[in-house]
């Protein structure tokens, strides 16, 4: 009777070597890490939010971050609120007369369409949440340099940067007649000038 | 203790046990590949989202930062440095599918993905996220020699180690974990969206659509069908995969899925090629070794046309 064929897919400990030293040792360390990040991904399952004890160590944050192994799954977040969601620059000269520029930096370019999902998610979590009032500032701190810069803006003209949320509605609604979204349009104003800068250089 | 019976205790029997290197290598190859596919999907919009002339300035994204730094950006700050650094990252990428250098190239496409995620945090894609962790995994994997450049060129008919599966075993709970994360944050999400079904039809009205128009509001009740079709998917995909019996139904379940995602929703098509890549960690050495079979035959008959 022929023996038994191995299957390919099982363990085969009489093809290697018996380990020694360093073998032995390197064995130890991928037992440690794999069951140290198994242990981690296992506990992902859990959103952070939803977890009854947080894990706030600095340690375990250091290990996510040098890793990438933060586990925050939140696709489709946003979906269900936005129709579209767009952004414009619009300038009031001292009269109220007021002109547009697209908003994207550089070169204030108008939105591509479709609007690629990065565009879309960057400036829909900068301007509509509360996502980083410190990116928020900063990029509208950029625009405002950009513009001057650039002699965009006349002395006594002023800019503000318009969103215009078109937000779903619901569903027995658009049913009734057929109008899909309300448009809110949310106004975002230059942020102050930095300390020490004169106003009238502005 | 002895290394026999260090492998012989339970952590040892999941994560030491042996598999066929060809598996890694076809993670490998996929992870690349979709790798390449999101860089350039990015191109065009590189200076806007990650260059300092762009939207977001490198400091502020360095204040936001985890590390509190955006890594390989804070070199090449400037436009033509983040191409010049996107042009690099697409060659590790390239050396990481041909498997030149692959350790290095595995480097440094999580390093580049690492990067990414630090300099522009917002922007961020579900598919970021999965390769700034697959590529991790990659990079602490045995990586073998097998379907490499260099051996195709070199012709060398090297037999395929067996090496230690801990890389594979942690890739296939990290796709578990992406599977189950989202459907618990759905079922706990505020929004009675998915409970109500109301999701698909959400979607279908949404800036992602393909078809957004009053139909949806129409067809709603048998929309809502789709909902919970997709929420049950999205949890039973990751058991079907890791059964060995089964993980082929689970693949072609998490591709209908994507695929009609995609189908409908076009902007978000790289997360089906990105998962995509992520079930090559579920093959077993029976199916690489079918799989190198069929490219074999591919690659005989192509050079016999010639």
């Amino acid at each position: 009777m022929p023996a038994a064929v191995p299957q390919s897919n099982r363990d085969e400990p009489e093809s290697h070597p018996p380990a020694r030293g360093a073998g032995v040792l390197r064995d130890w360390i991928i037992l440690v890490f794999a069951s140290i990040h198994a242990l981690k991904l296992l506990a992902g399952v859990i959103p952070e939010a939803s977890r009854p004890v947080p894990v706030p160590h600095e340690l375990a944050q250091a290990y996510e971050a040098l890793t990438g192994s933060k586990q925050r799954w939140t696709m489709f977040e946003t979906i269900p609120s936005y129709h579209k969601w767009r952004s414009r620059l619009v300038i009031t000269t001292p009269d109220g007369r007021t002109r547009e520029l697209g908003p994207l930096l550089p070169g204030f370019q108008e939105w591509m369409e479709p609007a690629p999902v990065r565009l879309y998610v960057q400036n829909e979590r900068l301007f509509s949440g509360d996502h980083s009032p410190v990116m928020r500032e900063a990029c509208l701190r950029r625009l405002d340099d950009e513009l001057r810069g650039r002699g965009l803006i006349a002395p006594g003209e002023r800019w503000h940067l318009e969103t215009l949320e078109d937000f779903t509605r619901h569903l027995v609604h658009i049913g009734r007649d057929g109008r899909l979204y309300e448009r809110r349009v949310n106004r975002h104003e230059p942020p102050p000038a930095p300390a020490g800068e004169r106003m009238e250089a502005r | 203790m002895k290394h026999d019976a260090l492998k012989a205790t339970l952590p040892g029997k999941i994560f030491l046990s042996t598999e066929d290197e060809r598996v890694y290598a076809a993670v490998r190859i996929g992870l690349a590949l979709a790798a390449l596919w999101s860089l350039v999907m990015l191109w065009p919009l590189r200076v806007t989202l990650l260059a300092e002339e762009g939207s977001v300035p490198q400091a502020a994204a360095a204040e936001q930062s985890e590390m509190c730094t955006v890594l390989l950006f804070h070199f090449f700050p400037s436009g033509d440095g983040v191409t010049l650094l996107m042009l690099l990252a697409g060659a590790a990428m390239l050396l990481l599918m041909a498997g030149v250098l692959p350790r290095m190239a595995a480097f440094f496409v999580f390093l580049w993905q690492l990067s990414l995620m630090e300099r522009a945090p917002l922007a961020a894609a579900g598919w970021d996220m999965v390769l700034r962790s697959f590529s991790f995994l990659v990079l602490v994997s045995p990586l073998g020699k097998c379907w490499s450049l260099l051996a195709i060129i070199g012709r060398r008919s090297s037999v395929p180690a067996r090496v230690a599966r801990y890389g594979l075993v942690l890739m296939r709970l990290q796709v578990l974990v992406v599977y189950w994360q989202t459907v618990v944050l759905k079922l706990a999400n505020p929004n009675p969206y998915w409970w109500n079904g109301e999701f698909l039809p959400y979607f279908l009205l949404s800036e992602y659509s393909r078809w957004p128009g009053a139909w949806v509001a129409e067809y709603a009740d048998a929309l809502a069908l789709g909902t919970w079709a997709a929420l049950l998917a999205e949890a039973v995909v990751p058991v079907l995969l890791l059964i060995r019996r089964t993980r082929f139904y689970g693949m072609a379940l998490g591709m209908i899925l994507h695929g009609l995602i995609t189908l409908a929703a076009p902007q978000i098509g790289p997360f089906m090629v990105v998962m995509a890549a992520t079930y090559a960690a579920f093959l077993t050495g029976e199916d690489v070794r079918r799989i190198g079979q069929c490219l074999t035959a591919l690659a005989a008959r192509f050079s016999a046309r010639r």
